[in-house]
């Protein structure tokens, strides 16, 4: 019958959404940078991750002078050669992904409210939900070298400006 | 008493909760999905964000809401409004100072009131390494916002009018030309035993078969009690049709012509009324008092002298329904000695606030151009279009006027046409060879419906399909099912218990029509079009 007909093809909706969104987003952890609604309001480097030969290094990018670019990681201030980098990654944002396919999720509970009307909203939810959570997911949110030059990573450092010598890098580990 | 007075009204026949777009939802559905789709399978490009000098502040897109200005000396000022003052050579803005471990310094806001004047930040070009803005692109989430804020009005909706969210009655749905639709609710104002009754429907849209099915729903918190549920059946010509007369006669009919005019208060309803196309006439209720009625005057080209029909497929608003559950709600935690008192043959029957109300009344205007009263149709509830036909009877050649008075905002006419009467018809009653146990706790349905002594008993959630075979190569359809069902009294219906109200409207049903006409004229467009549009039926 007509319930069970629209159920079918809410199923498929879901699958074909459910595969689009279950990639998992690139992300730092949480509270080292901001969200993407927030990022002109942050004046914090990105989060860069790369392997200075076997161990692998993430932190924040402070800046660069000369050949040398400056990662602060657990409260230390590091420097490493441009030319010691074979790859590096580093995130700008964390998506909302996560938080978007919760909040389909609840709507979707919270739309068992609309009695029959259900038919009508729960599949519209599942479906923009989904097209947002998925969206979302498959946001750009970081740059990797060497697809990205230095000086495009150096836009997205706390000191874009270079690390000057008139900044006091001690008080950078504070 | 309150029920005495509803059960010659079948307020709760209610039909398709927009099954009848079964297609266009899923059309709708697949649009939906390619826009979404597409949205979701567009990598975005990573943020923008420019780096620029001083001398390049002043050409900055003003739609930054944020600038960060980079000092020489590591600080950098997040601005969110800022301006150069040339001749100083200076950049002043206002927004938050942060210090080189990004811990905020100082933050000055800036003010409308002239009182809380705050000086904004102000230092010299030089000082200054560099400027930068950036574009985050758009926002994602505005979509959820939308299915959060429609879900959020829907159950608002539901809140406000529960019965119209949670469905009522048997529902029946069979097969029409193309796809499954619901086309019938059984005994809808059957809420009680003593209220046990049948009801007529007319099978409109169900695709003939000689193996003929219909699939038995309970998508309410009801308890519905099924004594039978048998097809009439009667055999015609393709191009005929046979119509029920209020009075349960029935009719075979042929030549169906619409009006060539048709006029109401609110102008023009010729469009409205010429097809069965779900595009229906209504009127919104008056809001000094609900008793309140309106004329709709047709007009039609009678081409050879006979004997005619007025068919009327219609609808009523959810003006009764609102009333009913109101009624419901006023007798509170009481619901159930009220409830049982009628049982117990208690209340004295009065002129109830459904009797009031009133149908439809059809007159036509006779030789001595006056109008003559030829019948009323006072039935059918909220959701099902039902079809019934009042005898005009013998009509000479020329214009026939026809007029429909009845109650503002309360019913919603989809169909009027004049048909020929051709003879009246007897039907052929055909019973169900078997009923399937599709999702239910009853063990033997098929008995239990066949059974006069015995009901087929359903439960929310449940489902059942009867099949039939039916005689003829062409047939008119109608359901006569008989039975009742019990509501499941919800705790928000009875917090409004209001013993004063509930008098006044069992008692002074038209003292308290007009009380009420405001209330219900707040919620009514909720009711009817938020409702209707939201369930994309017409």
């Amino acid at each position: 019958m007509y319930t069970e007909q629209l159920l079918k093809s809410l199923a498929i909706f879901l699958m074909a959404f459910g595969l689009l969104a279950c990639g998992s987003a690139v992300k730092a952890p949480k509270g080292t940078i901001p969200t993407l609604d927030k990022i002109s309001e942050s004046a914090n480097g990105g989060w860069l991750t790369f392997y200075d030969g076997s161990q692998e290094i993430s932190g924040e990018l402070i800046g660069f002078k000369e050949d040398s670019l400056f990662v602060l990681s657990n409260q230390k201030l590091l420097s490493f050669h441009q030319n010691n980098i074979q790859n590096a990654r580093m995130v700008l944002y964390n998506t909302k992904a996560d938080n978007y396919a919760i909040w389909t999720g609840v709507n979707s509970l919270f739309s068992l409210t609309n009695g029959m009307l259900l038919i009508f909203t729960l599949p519209i939810n599942l479906i923009v939900g989904g097209a947002v959570t998925s969206g979302e997911y498959q946001r750009l949110n970081y740059m990797d070298f060497p697809a990205y030059s230095w000086t495009e990573f150096q836009k997205f450092s706390r000191f874009p400006q270079g690390l000057l010598d008139s900044i006091d890098r001690k008080e950078l580990e504070f | 008493m309150f029920f005495n007075n509803i059960s010659d009204n079948n307020f709760m026949n209610r039909g398709s909760f927009g099954f009848h777009k079964y297609k266009k939802m899923k059309l709708f559905l697949f649009w939906v999905s390619m826009v979404c789709f597409l949205i979701s399978s567009c990598k975005t490009a990573p943020v923008r964000r420019e780096i620029n000098s001083t001398d390049q502040i002043q050409y900055l897109n003003p739609e930054n809401k944020f600038m960060k200005v980079h000092m020489m000396d590591g600080s950098v000022f997040i601005l969110n409004f800022w301006f150069l003052d040339d001749g100083k050579n200076n950049l002043s803005g206002y927004g938050e100072l942060l210090n080189i471990q990004r811990r905020v310094v100082e933050r000055r806001i800036r003010t409308d009131n002239r009182n809380g004047i705050v000086d904004p930040f102000t230092f010299p070009l030089d000082d200054i390494a560099l400027v930068e803005t950036n574009d985050p692109g758009n926002s994602l989430g505005g979509g959820l916002g939308f299915t959060t804020a429609l879900i959020g009005g829907v159950a608002v909706l539901c809140i406000l009018s529960p019965k119209t969210c949670f469905g009522s009655c048997p529902t029946f749905y069979a097969e029409t030309n193309d796809t499954l639709r619901i086309l019938a609710e059984g005994f809808s104002t059957s809420i009680l035993p003593s209220l046990e009754k049948n009801d007529i429907d007319m099978l409109f849209e169900a695709k003939y078969k000689k193996d003929f099915q219909l699939t038995l729903t309970n998508e309410a918190l009801e308890t519905h009690s099924i004594r039978y549920a048998n097809i009439l059946c009667f055999e015609k010509e393709e191009y005929q049709k046979v119509f029920a007369t209020p009075k349960g006669n029935f009719y075979l009919t042929e030549n169906a012509r619409i009006p060539k005019t048709c006029n109401s208060p609110k102008g023009g309803c010729l469009e409205e009324v010429k097809l069965m196309d779900h595009k229906e006439y209504f009127s919104e209720s008056d809001q000094d008092n609900l008793l309140s009625k309106e004329e709709l005057i047709l007009d039609f080209e009678i081409e050879k002298a006979g004997n005619f029909g007025l068919v009327l497929g219609k609808r009523q608003t959810m003006m009764t329904t609102y009333l009913l559950y109101q009624g419901l709600a006023y007798m509170g935690k009481s619901v159930s000695y009220f409830l049982a008192q009628h049982e117990l043959g208690n209340m004295e029957k009065k002129l109830g606030i459904f009797e009031m109300l009133g149908g439809v009344e059809i007159y036509f205007q006779n030789p001595n151009l006056e109008w003559q009263y030829a019948g009323e149709v006072n039935e059918t509830g909220p959701i099902a279009t039902d079809f019934n036909m009042v005898e005009i009877g013998n009509v000479p050649h020329g214009n026939l006027k026809i007029k429909l008075l009845m109650n503002r905002g309360l019913w919603r006419i989809d169909y009027l046409s004049l048909v020929d009467i051709y003879s009246e018809v007897k039907p052929t009653v055909v019973s169900p060879y078997a009923v399937e146990n599709i999702h239910g706790k009853e063990k033997e349905p098929f008995s239990k419906l066949m059974d006069p002594e015995e009901f087929l008993v359903t439960y929310p959630g449940e489902k059942f399909l009867i099949n039939y075979q039916l005689p003829f190569e062409h047939a008119e359809l109608f359901l006569d099912s008989k039975g009742f069902y019990l509501e499941w009294i919800r705790e928000d219906w009875i917090k409004e218990q209001n013993f004063r109200k509930l008098n006044q409207m069992v008692n002074n049903p038209s003292t308290y029509l007009k009380k009420v006409a405001k209330e219900y004229k707040r919620i009514e467009p909720v009711m009817e079009e938020a409702f209707w549009n939201s369930r994309y039926v017409y």
